[in-house]
């Protein structure tokens, strides 16, 4: 048999152009997510067979230009610029053509051959655009292939044009915008200094880096500057720049965009027949009157919120269950088969306790990417981002910060984090993934329940609780503040976001981008789970008991001595005069040091402590009446116990996909762990101190 | 008489004339469309007032009132102005 040929192609387009579709189009089943190297950014890769052809699809992250403004376009530029991948597939939205051409023209500059995918034909057709493909498809010396994404329309043809292209070695540099005599010139020169860095030009397309340097792209110039003829080559481009400033009277940048959008609008004008595109208001414009509304804006924006937040925590609850019965069945079931003793204790509780931990939390995660994938698909998140962000955007937020607070409070911080994502810019994204901890999670909530419970009137109890849900927001508007005064001072965020038109999400495309992004949680969360959990396993579980225990003592007590032996236990009492000028204990020590593997295990750890043995953690009962026995506890205590819950480090669960999606930085982790705990500790302290001198400490 | 896009009340459109400001914002905005001799329609304003959505080139972008203030635009019936 003969062997299949071998080429890659990359599909580059705007945001919005159906891009995700025609990729699972080609692609099918056969794709797989990774990451590019160091960014966060997902590598989306598939393989499909055509003629003698095995095809390697690149689906590269949407990018409206090739300067590159987020992590995502970096990522693209990146990969269309210096991979050189075989042929690049250009998909457009056809019905809005001038602002998608924008970026073909750009990609013209490249040596790359090019074929454009026009999808969303139809849509254009019902607007009344009559596209002349052969005319304009000589215009931009191209093949041009029509395609309807969500009806699996023109996929083959698409492919056919793709071999086509490859094999007749069709150049796309064939034609290029003409920038004008006057620029041309200033082309010419850094050309030519650009030229004697063979190994720049090889690696490089010559024409694209000397009109990026004209465009003045910082990336660019930072490319250059570090080349062999850097001295020279940014010398000369300063010199071109002010020329043309001067004989243009606007920045160069400006009129090669200019230039850009008038050699669209010329071909537009030859290639299309007929066009009936009137001012008429379609139906994404009737849906944003009542969305976007100045009264019902935000009400909606709330429903919505509420809305998946509801999906996801209602709907996910029985399957949340199922996984916790299915590991609770299988630690039963290894601790049958493997000999009572350390080993068992090691897979039982170190490592299936540890992975059933993130596992249980799958569903979850996956019922939330689907709630947020159908936002984002239908064009509702943009929305939400626009009626948000002038409150957030106050705080050094950004409209798009909403949703992973909203999806931290009582649910989890870890879908939290990971739904930062959509942020574009990186010190947006910093802050809010630092400030979606402090929301009270699931995790937090039986802390509250036990202490509130135990120490303060019923009848105050729920506006207790209250009161904890608002300061909790606060502290993250607050933090947030401070990020970006202290922290990113300087670093600037700017909201220019497109509204896309609303569109009907295909369940494919929704099924398959929860997904992929779910695998991403479960590889990345559970690699680094596995470690830790065994880390805290053996934390609490060596020294071993070295025999102390007497004829007749209850396990509970076992387990007390056990604890107090612990490196955990030892580490418990190493902290308390830490911890005293909060008003807590070495025993509090223990707890607060377990709760960092999961909130829910400061509870447990109080059962432990207090000879209770295993404690569920829905009942409280008897625990609640022993910490009210207590005498060394007082309501004061309590309270700044729970402000130290509320607002230190997160569980190392969280901490873990924070540094996977802060772009595996340490420093921010490290950043986040001492500063949301000094943050804790400093708040403790005023309300303890401050209590005791306003006597309330009894 | 020139305004900047900011100033301009919903339904309101107008030619842009200049982009003020500079470096990565600047380009984005020139990227997205927004060049001197541009048709640009104020759609609407956010609920809480900020940002605001424009009609560029028959797609809707939005933008901050900080970001808008830096795009000076001819106003429609200031047309005489051209000339």
């Amino acid at each position: 048999m003969m062997k299949k040929k071998q080429i890659t192609i990359a599909l580059a387009g705007n945001p919005n152009s159906g891009k995700s579709t025609i990729f699972n189009n080609l692609t099918g089943a056969r794709q797989h997510v990774g990451n590019y190297p160091g960014v966060t950014v997902e590598k989306k890769e598939g393989k499909t067979s055509f003629q003698d052809y095995e095809i390697n699809v690149v689906d590269l992250p949407g990018t409206y230009s090739l300067s590159p403004y987020s992590e995502d376009e970096f990522v693209a530029r990146d990969f269309i610029v210096q991979e050189h991948p075989d042929v690049i597939v250009s998909i457009i939205d056809s019905s809005n053509l001038e602002r998608n051409l924008y970026l073909v023209t750009q990609l013209m500059e490249l040596d790359t051959p090019l074929i454009l995918a026009m999808n969303m034909s139809d849509m254009a057709e019902k607007k009344g655009q009559d596209v002349d493909y052969s005319e304009l498809s000589k215009l931009l010396a191209m093949l041009i292939v029509p395609t309807i994404g969500n009806k699996n329309i023109g996929t083959k043809e698409l492919l056919a044009a793709v071999i086509k292209t490859h094999e007749n070695k069709i150049k796309a540099s064939k034609i290029h915008v003409k920038y004008g005599p006057e620029v041309q010139e200033e082309m010419c020169k850094l050309e030519q200094i650009l030229k004697k860095d063979k190994e720049l030009v090889n690696r490089y397309p010559w024409r694209w880096l000397v009109i990026k340097m004209l465009e003045n792209d910082s990336s660019v110039l930072d490319i250059i500057r570090n080349c062999s003829v850097g001295q020279e080559a940014t010398a000369q481009n300063e010199k071109s720049r002010s020329h043309l400033q001067a004989h243009f009277g606007d920045d160069p940048e400006v009129i090669i965009a200019d230039r850009r959008y008038g050699f669209i609008s010329g071909a537009c004008t030859q290639a299309l027949k007929e066009t009936t595109i009137e001012e008429r208001h379609d139906l994404s414009d009737s849906i944003d009157r009542i969305v976007l509304n100045r009264l019902f804006g935000i009400p909606i924006f709330a429903l919505v919120m509420y809305a998946i937040f509801k999906f996801t925590f209602t709907f996910s609850e029985p399957v949340v269950g199922y996984f916790e019965t299915f590991f609770g069945w299988f630690g039963e079931t290894v601790a049958s088969i493997v000999p009572a003793g350390l080993f068992q204790s090691f897979l039982v509780d170190g490592i299936i306790g540890g992975v059933g931990g993130v596992l249980g939390f799958l569903p979850l995660v996956l019922f939330m990417f689907f709630a947020i994938a159908f936002f984002e698909d239908s064009g509702y998140m943009a929305r939400a981002a626009f009626v948000m962000d002038r409150l957030m955007s106050k705080f050094g937020l950004h409209g798009k910060s909403f949703l992973p607070m909203m999806i931290s409070t009582n649910g989890c911080a870890i879908p939290g984090i990971m739904a930062t994502r959509t942020l574009e810019s990186k010190k947006d994204r910093l802050i809010t993934m630092m400030v979606v901890p402090f929301m009270i999670c699931g995790a937090k909530l039986p802390i509250f329940a036990l202490f509130i419970g135990a120490f303060f009137p019923a009848s105050y109890s729920t506006n207790i609780m209250f009161l904890m849900y608002i300061l909790s927001i606060v502290i993250a508007f607050c933090s947030a503040w401070l990020l970006k005064k202290f922290v990113f001072q300087g670093e600037v965020s700017h909201f220019v976001m497109e509204l896309p038109p609303y569109r009907v999400p295909t369940i494919k495309g929704l099924l398959l981008k929860m997904g992929e992004r779910g695998w991403l949680y479960v590889k990345k969360a559970g690699t680094i789970i596995v470690l830790i959990s065994i880390i805290i396993w053996a934390g609490f579980t060596f020294p071993q008991n070295s025999g102390v225990t007497k004829e007749g003592m209850t396990d509970s007590e076992i387990a007390t001595i056990q604890l107090e032996q612990s490196y955990a236990g030892k580490a418990g009492s190493l902290i308390e005069p830490l911890v005293k000028p909060i008003g807590m204990d070495g025993r509090s020590g223990i707890a607060l040091l377990a709760g960092v593997a999961a909130k829910e295990v400061v509870v447990s750890t109080f059962g432990t402590i207090y000879s209770l043995g295993e404690v569920d953690v829905e009942e409280t009962e008897t625990l609640r009446e022993k910490l009210q026995k207590d005498p060394s506890w007082s309501p004061l205590k309590a309270m700044s116990f729970l402000i130290f819950c509320l607002i230190y480090m997160p569980c190392f669960v969280a901490m873990a996909v924070f540094y996977e999606e802060s772009g595996s930085k340490l420093k921010w982790t490290l950043f986040l762990m001492f500063w949301t705990t000094v943050m804790a500790w400093s708040a403790s302290f005023i309300v303890y101190q401050g209590g005791m001198i306003l006597g309330l400490g009894i | 008489m020139e305004r900047t896009l900011n100033k301009l009340n919903p339904k309101e459109s107008g030619r842009v004339k200049k982009i003020l400001g500079e470096g990565q914002l600047r380009k984005k905005l020139l990227d997205m469309g927004i060049i001197p001799g541009t048709t640009v329609e104020v759609v609407k304003v956010a609920p809480l007032g900020d940002p605001i959505d424009i009609k560029v080139r028959g797609y809707h972008l939005s933008l901050r009132k900080e970001e808008a203030a830096l795009i000076y635009v001819y106003v429609e019936e200031d047309k005489l102005c051209l000339s």
